[in-house]
Order: structure tokens, then sequence, then C-alpha cells
């Protein structure tokens, strides 16, 4: 049924899901992850969750993760808070790329304000809203 | 023109399997698709509605008749809708594709929370299981994406 709707009205549906689930979505289909990954789709979810939802933990990042090592790129959703941040920071360091500087990168691609995250030799600077910049 | 119930004249509506419904005007023009239509001066009798059969087109007029239905409470309508969506997917299915095709926003919103609570808190698994939907994902893949976004599948 889904798979068969007009791309506008699935988008719909997808709209009304909350963060949780629609993250988990990611993982039903190819298509499905593509939909929820792409920024216009995630900036669309973020206005109309702050427009209903005034509790701004619930902001959601959309993280474009590059390797050059590897040459793939990733992507995944998080959520936009320090515990969030930090699983990242940790995450990243632990990976096989992380001595190869600049040739590695995280790339913040929606969300509710002009936000970056850079990454830098070992670590993160983190502008957002929430927080101040760190590194 | 006027569209008010006391003033209201029938509609002819023809799906598209041939069956003719009879319709008040002021419950057909919930479809903005039909609105225009009558606004215009172009509803010729029957209108013609290629992309929906019979039995979808009662249920959407069904929904129409009680929404244009000015006593109705706004908690009727809720207990209302709530019974009305409770459908098999592939009612609901051509029900969201009619609402889509005859623009009518309250009945496309109804029956698109009525999919997203269907999906809602489920497991990819139990989502790909409720709508027969094909995992093209390698198990590498998915397991990349349960590690990338940990927080959400805990």
């Amino acid at each position: 049924m889904l798979n068969h709707l007009p791309h506008e009205v699935f988008l719909e549906i997808l709209l009304r899901l909350p963060l949780k689930t629609l993250v988990q979505c990611t993982s039903v289909c190819k298509s499905w992850s593509s939909t929820i990954t792409n920024p216009s789709f995630i900036t669309t979810h973020l206005n109309r969750s702050t427009a209903s939802n005034t509790n701004s933990n619930t902001d959601l990042l959309l993280l474009r993760q590059f390797s050059k090592n590897q040459e793939k790129e990733r992507y995944s959703l998080r959520l936009d808070n320090e515990t969030s941040m930090s699983a990242l920071n940790s995450n990243f360091r632990s990976r096989p790329y992380q001595n190869t500087t600049s040739e590695s990168w995280v790339h913040l691609m929606a969300c509710c304000a002009c936000m970056m995250i850079y990454w830098g030799t070992d670590t993160f600077k983190y502008y957002g809203t929430h927080q101040s910049e760190n590194s | 023109m006027s569209l008010s119930p006391s003033t209201s004249k029938m509609l002819s509506l023809k799906s598209s399997d041939g069956k003719v419904l009879e319709v008040e005007e002021h419950v057909a023009v919930l479809c903005e698709t039909i609105k225009s239509l009558v606004e215009d001066g172009c509803a010729d009798s029957p209108i013609p509605l290629a992309n929906v059969d019979g039995a979808t087109l009662g249920n959407v007029m069904e929904w129409c008749k009680k929404h244009a239905d000015q006593k109705a409470s706004a908690d009727d309508l809720e207990d209302w809708d709530a019974e009305f969506v409770e459908r098999d997917q592939g009612e609901l299915y051509h029900l969201i594709m009619a609402a889509n095709y005859l623009n009518i926003k309250g009945l496309l919103d109804l029956i698109c929370q009525k999919v997203a609570d269907m999906i809602k808190g489920k497991h990819p698994e139990k989502i790909r299981e409720i709508f027969n939907i094909e995992n093209d994902f390698t198990p590498e893949q998915q397991e990349q994406i349960r590690k990338d976004n940990s927080w959400a599948f805990e």
C-alpha cells in the first residue's frame, strides 16, 4: 500500500511520525531511508514539530559523514542534545579514519537553525543553538 | 450562487466503474475538485470521476455528508471519524487516493493520521510485515544503520 502512494501523500504520513519511529523507519528499506534523510524532509518535519511542540529536546539533526579513505558517505539522524553529540564524538574517534584529518568530515545537513559541525584533527567544533561553541 | 443546505441542489457523480451517485451539492463541494467545477459552471451531469470506484465514492460521500452536517458537534465528528477509519488497508488505500484526487483535505489528513498511527512505535520488521515491504538492505547495511542510530533502536 505505502509504496504505491503518490510521493507527496507518503510524505504527509511520514511527517506525522514521532522522531524515534522516523529514525527506526530509515532501516525499513532504501527508498524510505533516502526519503527520511532528505534534508528538505528533515527541515519540514522539524518545522512542523516545533510548531506543534515547544519541547526543543526533540530537535533532529541530519549528519553527513564522509571518509575519503573508505570513499563512502553515510547519513545518520541524531537528536540535538549534549548526550547524542558526545556519543557522536567518541563514535568517530573509534573509527579507522580518525587520523585522516581534513579528509574525513561530518556535515550537518539540516537542522532548525544554522549549525555546523566540522571534523577537526580529533575533535568536533560544534556551533549550535543549544550550546555555545566548544571543542 | 449559493452553496447553503437550504438551496442545495443535487449533483450526479459517475464513478470509474460507471456507478452514478446522486449527492446534494453542499455535500459534494467538500471535494475541492468538484467545488471548482461547480463554481466555474463546468459541472456537467453526471460529473465523471475517472479515478474513483463506486464503493470508494460511496464511502467518501458518506464522510462528506457527515462533515457537511452543521449540527454535528466537534466531539461527535471525532468519534464518528475514529470509527470511519476502522478499515482494512485496501479500503484505506482507495480512500487516501480518492481524497487526494478529489482534494478533500480533512479526509486526507484523517487517513494519513490513521496510517501514521499504524506505523508509530513499531519496529522496522513489523512495519515491513504490515505493509508488505521488501527489505532491500544487506545485513551489513542494516547493522550499520542500527549502529549509526543506536539511540533510536534502544
